[in-house]
């Protein structure tokens, strides 16, 4: 006779201590369920490095660029006109660097006597870059925005579709018993008294 | 497939790979030029920038880089309007207020039909068990069929 086959899952166990807090019996009798816990207010520990909380006064989300760095595209009404503008720009300084390394590498810039000119060129190719990826930054919260839409939209959607289909079901089931009472009515014969 | 600002983002980083490639590359593969007076003794007839092997870099990383800011530009254009006025601000979190009341009600009725459900099916289970009881009473009644 073979052994009966044991039960085994190519996982490990879940936590049982941590399960067997949510029992039927425990959540039927509402005996204190853990509650996950709330999101952390104020200074925390991100991959051992301290993160300062979230501050909602500021626009927390989309950080100035004006802070550290110069903002070089002017409007930002017109995102797709400044990106595009950024985007050649970028073209263009290229082919400055390189008009000026093909020339002369050594040669002073005229603003600032400290740098070579090709250090000033390859500053302002740096600056175009994070501004361009400054500009894309800034459209992040917007599209987390038409996200969260998306989502509400097709819960809302399924959970309507879910109820109609169940109140049909149940319309359905409520007429097949009717319908069973009375053609049982009719075999029963009727008792007189 | 990433969203469309990951993939915006991934290109001017790919932009910004090639223009350093190109320079690398075409600094270290770059015939070495002519003096301006100087005479040199090798006269050389061809003055392109192709390589030994025959590979001419430089056209090479412009047809890339010309490719690559193509990419970017199509990819700005396919970008759908973003509200950037305060009106359109207010707009879209109105909008956002109300799908989030409409999703609350729309859960509230998901979970009265749950509840109406299960009351009828309490119901029939209850009926089958009436049946049930009363059939097996009436065979050990009579047992043989009478």
């Amino acid at each position: 006779m073979e052994p009966p086959p044991v039960l085994s899952s190519a996982f490990p166990l879940p936590p049982m201590s941590y399960i067997e807090l949510f029992s039927n019996d425990n959540i039927s009798q509402n005996n204190k369920i853990l509650q996950p816990p709330p999101p952390i207010d104020g200074p925390y520990d991100l991959f051992g490095l301290f993160v300062n909380g979230i501050d909602h006064s500021e626009p927390i989300i989309r950080p100035l660029a004006a802070q550290q760095i110069q903002r070089v595209y002017t409007r930002p009404d017109d995102y797709k006109g400044e990106l595009k503008k950024l985007c050649f720009a970028i073209l263009t300084n290229y082919l400055d660097l390189l008009q000026i390394v093909s020339r002369s590498t050594l040669t002073p810039s005229t603003d600032s006597g400290n740098i070579t000119l090709r250090e000033q060129k390859l500053n302002e190719i740096e600056l175009l870059f994070i501004n361009i990826h400054h500009l894309i930054n800034e459209l992040r919260p917007h599209q987390a925005r038409e996200t969260l839409r998306v989502i509400l939209e097709e819960q809302k959607q399924q959970r309507e579709k879910t109820s109609e289909k169940l109140y049909s079901f149940l319309n359905r089931i409520v007429d097949v018993l009717n319908s069973a009472v009375y053609s049982l009515n009719d075999l029963v014969p009727k008792t007189s008294n | 497939m990433s969203d469309r600002l990951t993939q915006l983002q991934d290109v001017v980083n790919l932009l910004a790979d090639h223009l350093c490639n190109a320079t690398g590359v075409l600094q270290e593969t770059a015939r070495p030029s002519r003096f301006g007076d100087f005479e040199q003794n090798s006269t050389t007839t061809t003055n392109s920038n192709v390589d030994n092997n025959g590979d001419d870099y430089s056209r090479l990383f412009a047809s890339l880089i010309t490719r690559t800011t193509s990419e970017l530009v199509a990819l700005i254009d396919s970008l759908p309007a973003i509200p950037s006025t305060e009106d359109d601000l207010l707009e879209q979190h109105a909008q956002l207020e109300l799908l989030e009341q409409e999703n609350i009600e729309t859960t509230s009725r998901l979970e009265q039909t749950t509840e109406l459900a299960e009351y009828l099916l309490e119901q029939v289970q209850t009926c089958l068990q009436s049946l049930s009881q009363a059939l097996l009473d009436e065979r050990k009644k009579f047992p043989q069929g009478q």
